[in-house]
């Protein structure tokens, strides 16, 4: 809460004027812009200007913003409608590469780090768990994602990925429950006791 | 603040009453997963200039921003290649097989940057090979380099011992194995063979680009191993192209069948996915996945024969192959320019001279040279 309420701080300064505020935001978002770029696409370079892009927007609208928004969110979204504008126009280029029909531009992809996690009974779990979460259709992972690593709420998920709020609860709850089903029971029951 | 306080409630799913307690754990578990993600962080100084540029257009007026917008420097990106190429080897991952372990440093542990075609033996001797393209056959234990009567024997006590041949960039070479596969290795690459394959397996290492060939052998399937993929063959041609420094390695099939390995370190064991003629897999390194397409399988073997030939291509992407295969460099002046599209087929036999006042012709750019490269920009138009 209090990085969120420093967010808004800064973008309160930043936009009434403040260069350093500005600068402070850039650091915070930067690479956080990145990682979330390359959920989506794997064109490095790409999601680079999408960043300069945003940031040089930011600026120049800088008068018009609205004062009252949750910044990650506002970012995210913003950055997400740029990444999905320069992919169109990479797509023109080199159909091979882009799937042009889906939001989503590359799949989402990823494993749970060995190092981040001590117990080995909790990393098995962790590992079974992050092979079922890749099983699941695109789009439900976008929103896990959205959920868990930026920790937005429906409102901000659905508004971001042009769905109903309800759909995205259901999408919530469908994933969770299915990934419920697929795993062991034991597993789980061990995680249980194990808390 | 109420407001806050009620969507973190909401956001909460491990509390939400309408989940059960073992749907509950698994939503506290997946986000302990996705927090647990590492997230991938811009590359050092990377941060600092894409700041620097945003400051920089703060202070053009207004009204010309737009325009400047997707024209980053281009010199910054031959860095980053540059870069990418020197930490190749250095931060990679035990894989599980050994053998691809050990082939894969052998190829790591020599550089790529040199001025000749180097054939590196099992036993430490290292063989110049001169001239552009070159020539090397294993045949009944000898190997017979450029068909000018140069032959070496074959170490007899090193028989399986790895070889590296190395082609830099500005070379290509051909390279027929003892079991009668043919190789074309285009300019930049690497591979590592024995010069007998034992039984039941033939395998070979590849970083870089080559066309293969492979004889026909059941009982001994060959393998070709990348760093991100790997391919499996029981006789077929098809084209294999796992640089370094592109995200993304690929495979075009000419003919036969070949089934593809990929997500070769992952935690739960690669995926395999068979491939028909006349396709390409593109394996992503960043998203994990193999996507397979149908494509002109010509446009991308045709660099074997000496041609380059492009249907829709962008003027960055024939550049990139260009720069490769000649070792000159080739820059755009202005980064909408690169991403035109370019058809066509060019000749690389030709000297460069020759091929570039024929490009600049088919694109209506003008260029200047200065040493090892080549400056394209639009020619002068009135202004919009």
């Amino acid at each position: 809460m209090i990085v969120d309420k420093s967010d808004i701080e800064l973008w309160e300064l930043f936009t009434s004027g403040s260069q350093t505020a500005f600068g402070r935001l850039y650091d915070k978002y930067a690479d956080l812009l990145y990682a979330f770029g390359l959920r989506y696409t794997s064109d490095k370079d790409m999601v680079k200007d999408c960043i300069q892009d945003l940031f040089i927007d930011l600026l120049h609208y800088r008068d018009e913003l609205a004062k009252d928004v949750n910044v990650r969110f506002y970012l995210l979204k913003s950055f997400k409608r740029k990444l999905h504008t320069a992919s169109k126009k990479a797509a023109i280029f080199s159909l091979n590469e882009w799937d042009l029909d889906d939001k989503v531009v590359s799949g989402f992809s990823f494993s749970a780090e060995q190092d981040t996690v001590s117990d080995e009974r909790q990393r098995e779990m962790l590992q079974a768990l992050a092979v079922e979460i890749n099983k699941l259709p695109e789009r439900q992972k976008e929103i896990l994602y959205l959920k868990f690593t930026h920790n937005l709420d429906y409102e901000e998920i659905a508004s971001m990925m042009q769905i109903s709020v309800p759909t995205c609860r259901t999408f919530v709850y469908r994933a969770i429950k299915e990934l419920r089903g697929k795993l062991e029971i034991s597993t789980i029951l061990l995680i249980l006791w194990a808390l | 603040m109420e407001e806050e306080d009620y969507g973190s409630l909401q956001n909460h799913l491990e509390n939400d009453p309408d989940l059960t307690g073992p749907e509950r754990v698994i939503a506290d578990n997946t986000r302990m997963l996705f927090e647990s993600v590492p997230q991938e962080k811009l590359p050092e100084g990377e941060k600092d200039r894409i700041w620097n540029r945003i400051i920089g257009y703060a202070q053009i007026p207004k009204a010309d921003t737009r325009k400047r917008l997707f024209r980053l420097a281009s010199w910054y990106r031959v860095a980053a290649v540059v870069t990418l190429i020197s930490l190749a080897g250095v931060g990679y991952k035990l894989l599980k097989r050994p053998d691809s372990d050990v082939m894969k440093q052998a190829a790591s542990s020599v550089s790529i940057e040199s001025t000749e075609t180097r054939l590196m033996l099992a036993d430490s001797r290292t063989i110049h090979l001169k001239g552009e393209n070159s020539d090397v056959v294993y045949q009944n234990d000898l190997i017979r380099i450029d068909s000018s009567g140069v032959e070496k024997n074959v170490n007899p006590a090193q028989k399986d011992g790895l070889n590296t041949l190395v082609v830099p960039y500005g070379k290509r070479s051909r390279i027929t194995l003892s079991d009668g596969t043919k190789i074309w290795l285009n300019s930049g690459s690497r591979l590592v063979y024995p010069s007998e394959f034992a039984e039941g397996k033939r395998a070979v290492y590849l970083d870089g680009q080559a066309y293969f060939a492979v004889a026909h052998d059941t009982d001994r399937p060959f393998y070709v191993q990348t760093d991100r993929m790997d391919i499996k063959v029981l006789g077929t041609e098809f084209d294999v192209s796992s640089y370094g420094d592109d995200q993304k390695v690929s495979a075009v099939l000419a003919k036969g069948s070949i089934e593809l390995l990929t997500q070769k370190d992952s935690f739960w064991g690669g995926q395999r996915s068979k491939m028909v003629p006349g396709t390409r897999a593109v394996y992503d390194g960043i998203s994990k996945r193999a996507q397979i397409d149908k494509v002109n399988v010509d446009e991308y073997i045709s660099w074997k024969d000496g041609y380059l030939i492009a249907r829709h291509q962008t003027l960055n992407e024939v550049f990139k192959k260009l720069s490769r295969y000649y070792k000159y460099d080739f820059t755009i002046q202005d980064e909408e320019v690169g991403m035109e599209t370019f058809s066509g087929s060019l000749d690389l036999h030709e000297d460069i001279d020759q091929m570039v006042i024929g490009l600049a012709d088919a694109t209506s750019l003008k260029y200047h040279k200065s040493e090892r490269r080549f400056i394209f920009e639009k020619k002068d138009t009135p202004s919009e």
